[in-house]
């Protein structure tokens, strides 16, 4: 079993690196920290590069590659910055739903402005009182006429902000069927659409970067044709795509582990007290090497779900849940003890890598969590998922 | 005597809850304590907690300073911060070496939160390597002449005196050539310098500070001219001190977290999840709990041993990083078990997460902790 990249994917992962160097400038991310901005040209530029539609068919704007060469791209963003890279990385939430499971027209009209970075797309699953996989939607979505008629209100909407072009929305289209996980479907609303409020969360521990929402939807109007794949569908589909999920946070999070651990590293290579280098403690070795020990190791885990999506596959879920808890842990424990490595400089916001701490955080308590992650794989293993 | 001090803790309990915690979301988002608050901490005598009561304090003993301490982080960490250096490492050394008009001129100010204390050590090049400092201190007649630069200083902007860590002699250094020295805010060639911004710790300040030519005189050596070159051993005393301090407010905030975790799964059975699906957070409770058990049975017993005389260097250091590293730990999972909404700042937990994570760095990191503990082990 060969693990080397192949040349093509040694290029990629130079193209991005080289993106990150050309872009990626401390200044210009610490302005953007301080102003609570997004990274608008970055993202614009992003696009240019085609990073946003990666896996995107061709025929919408897409380069035509499949998920592997997506979290290699992702990766590689997330290590030049964890919070910037989570925009981008993020840029397209929900599009997985168009891919798998949208009609020609409309994947041609909104897939194209993702991977352009004309517009932000925005996954509305969650609801103040769900469960973590779609349970209790209260969300309804009532056929009038030839249009879908859309009330309730959704959480943690991850870009739920001004540049957000489209929502995909989880709805209850058959009330009838109670409170169960039956009678949802999944509807794409364009964000112009009459109705729509936008309500930011509030200050958190990371991403600090990203737009995350409450989003109403009051008698929001849309066509019969923005119904994503088959009405009464929309669990089976929304748990279709949670492999997607787990594998694009996974990527976040080893690309944040990766950076954390280059820039803790290059500090104690030159850091001197007791009359030498910090690597030259045994300890900081020792740590060193655990740290560089658990990426390699999540790197595979990642690589092995990601190459389960192989040809469109929908991917090996055990594989993509183990990823998404290996990466995110070792983000955590790497960040860590990034911070440990720094001293009191870890502590302080301008050396970076606390950030990486709370951006790992993010990554794991989003996409599913710890525990629903241990679920679905206990799951699969006994035979049930 | 216990009852009183029940009385006192009890209050100080209540005030954490009544007024402290309600405001702690904004003292976190707008990163400053209300003076309206501050001015009701001196009431309560918090400012000197360890301040013996002939200088005006309350001249708890350590135990009882660190079950105050762990009542004051059941909320942000800042509000203990705010008096932490006045208790602790800003005015110790005075305590311990100062002369007698030094203590009767400093500690009661001190106590009445009139005066903050800073401790001034810490440099770009001495971290961990305390001993590293480079801010020098010259005689010149009356007073002797500083001059450097020291960094991440708690408290500098509000701070009234600084104990404050200059080399005197280059060739002795740490073995006899480093000085205290009392500096006075306003004192010439002294200037704070910008501050820090934080991981957490928000509504706690630290900054820079500045000495250039700072004219500090004679008097102003901790324990007068007979002291001079001795201010090392006074400096690595009162960090010593310090650890079980941290300990109580790493103690303090694992608390409070577990508490908000227990309400949580509570709700969650209250709202009908099934028992079998909150087995997993249930034995991480238990785990917490079990921790906090530990945790606070090896402070107060280390407490009580330093009340009672005796050294405990190395317990203290035990006591340092078992209860920082389970607070770190505590947060984390606590995390998890409130999920996504856990990562909002209204709901609390994350700023507990970040907020104790600096305990395992200053005063000593856990690095530190972990060489003097196994230094004792190995000593014949």
């Amino acid at each position: 079993m060969d693990f080397t990249l192949n040349k093509e994917h040694q290029q990629i992962k130079q193209t991005v690196k080289d993106f990150v160097k050309g872009e990626f400038k401390k200044e210009i991310i610490h302005d953007l920290l301080n102003t609570t901005a997004y990274p608008e040209k970055i993202w614009k530029k992003a696009g240019d590069l085609g990073f946003l539609g990666i896996h995107f068919p061709e025929a919408y704007s897409g380069e035509g590659l499949g998920m592997f060469e997506k979290i290699l791209i992702v990766e590689g963003l997330a290590t030049g910055d964890s919070s910037v890279g989570a925009c981008l990385g993020l840029a397209g939430s929900g599009t997985e739903m168009l891919l798998r499971h949208g009609d020609e027209p409309l994947k041609k009209t909104w897939l194209p402005q993702v991977a352009d970075a004309t517009h932000l797309s925005a996954y509305a699953l969650m609801e103040p009182a769900s469960g973590s996989n779609g349970e209790h939607i209260k969300t309804t979505a009532i056929l009038k006429h030839h249009s879908w008629v859309i009330n309730g209100t959704k959480t943690f909407v991850l870009n739920g902000g001004p540049r957000t072009g489209f929502y995909i929305v989880l709805c209850r289209t058959s009330p009838e069927q109670g409170t169960s996980i039956k009678g949802l479907s999944i509807l794409l609303v364009p964000a112009d659409t009459k109705g729509i409020t936008r309500m930011d969360m509030g200050k958190r521990i990371g991403y600090e970067l990203l737009d995350i929402c409450q989003v109403q939807f009051k008698d929001v109007e849309v066509p019969f044709s923005n119904l994503i794949g088959k009405a009464g569908n929309g669990y089976e589909q929304t748990r279709d795509i949670f492999n997607h999920a787990c594998l694009l946070f996974a990527a976040l999070a080893l690309g944040t582990a990766q950076g954390a651990f280059e820039r803790s590293f290059a500090h104690v290579r030159q850091r001197t007290q007791f009359g030498k280098k910090i690597i030259d403690f045994q300890n900081t070795r020792h740590k060193i090497a655990s740290m560089a020990t658990d990426i390699e190791m999540a790197r595979l885990m990642l690589y092995q779900g990601a190459l389960s999506c192989e040809n469109n596959q929908k991917g090996d879920t055990k594989h993509c849940h183990m990823a998404k808890l290996i990466a995110c842990r070792t983000a955590m424990q790497v960040c860590d003890s990034a911070i440990q490595l720094l001293g009191g400089y870890g502590y302080i916001r301008e050396y970076d890598v606390e950030r990486f701490y709370r951006d790992a955080k993010m990554a794991e308590l989003l996409g599913g969590n710890t525990h629903t992650l241990k679920n679905a794989i206990a799951e699969t293993l006994i035979g049930k998922g | 005597m216990q009852e009183e001090f029940e009385r006192y803790r009890l209050k100080i309990r209540d005030f954490v809850e009544q007024v402290l915690e309600p405001m702690a979301v904004q003292v976190e988002e707008d990163g400053k304590i209300p003076e309206s608050l501050v001015e009701q901490m001196r009431s309560l005598g918090l400012f000197g907690l360890s301040i013996p009561r002939i200088y005006g304090g309350l001249g708890l003993t350590t135990l009882e300073e660190v079950m105050i301490y762990e009542q004051l982080t059941r909320t942000n960490a800042c509000y203990r911060s705010r008096i932490g250096t006045s208790n602790g490492i800003g005015s110790m050394g005075i305590l311990f070496d100062g002369t007698d008009e030094q203590k009767t001129t400093f500690l009661p100010p001190v106590a009445a939160g009139r005066y903050t204390a800073a401790f001034a050590l810490t440099e770009a090049d001495a971290g961990s390597d305390a001993a590293n400092i480079r801010t020098t201190a010259v005689l010149d007649g009356n007073d002797w002449i500083l001059n450097g630069t020291k960094q991440f200083i708690t408290n500098a902007d509000t701070a009234t005196i600084f104990t404050t860590l200059a080399v005197t002699d280059e060739e002795k250094r740490s073995r006899g050539g480093v000085t205290a020295f009392i500096v006075e805010k306003g004192m010439p060639g002294f200037s704070i310098g910008a501050g820090d911004v934080k991981m957490g710790l928000r509504g706690s300040h630290t900054h820079e500070l500045i000495f250039k030519h700072c004219r500090v005189p004679k008097e102003n050596v901790i324990g007068g001219m007979d002291m001079v070159g001795q201010g090392f051993k006074t400096a690595m005393r009162v960090l010593d001190k310090g650890r079980l301090a941290i300990g109580g407010a790493a103690l303090g905030a694992s608390q409070k977290v577990l508490e908000l975790c227990v309400d949580r799964v509570k709700q969650m059975i209250k709202s009908k999840i099934p028992v079998q699906d909150l087995q997993a957070i249930q034995f991480d409770l238990a785990d917490m709990a079990t921790q906090i058990y530990a945790a606070r049975q090896m402070l107060y017993h280390t407490a009580k041993l330093k009340d009672q005389g005796e050294n405990v260097t190395q317990k203290a250091s035990m006591v340092k990083v078992f209860c920082t590293e389970m607070a770190s730990h505590i947060a984390d999972k606590a995390l998890d078990i409130f999920s996504q909404e856990g990562c909002l700042t209204q709901n609390r937990i994350e700023t507990f997460l970040r907020d104790v994570r600096l305990y395992r760095i200053y005063e000593g990191t856990s690095e530190i902790q972990r060489i003097i503990i196994s230094r004792d082990l190995l000593h014949e």
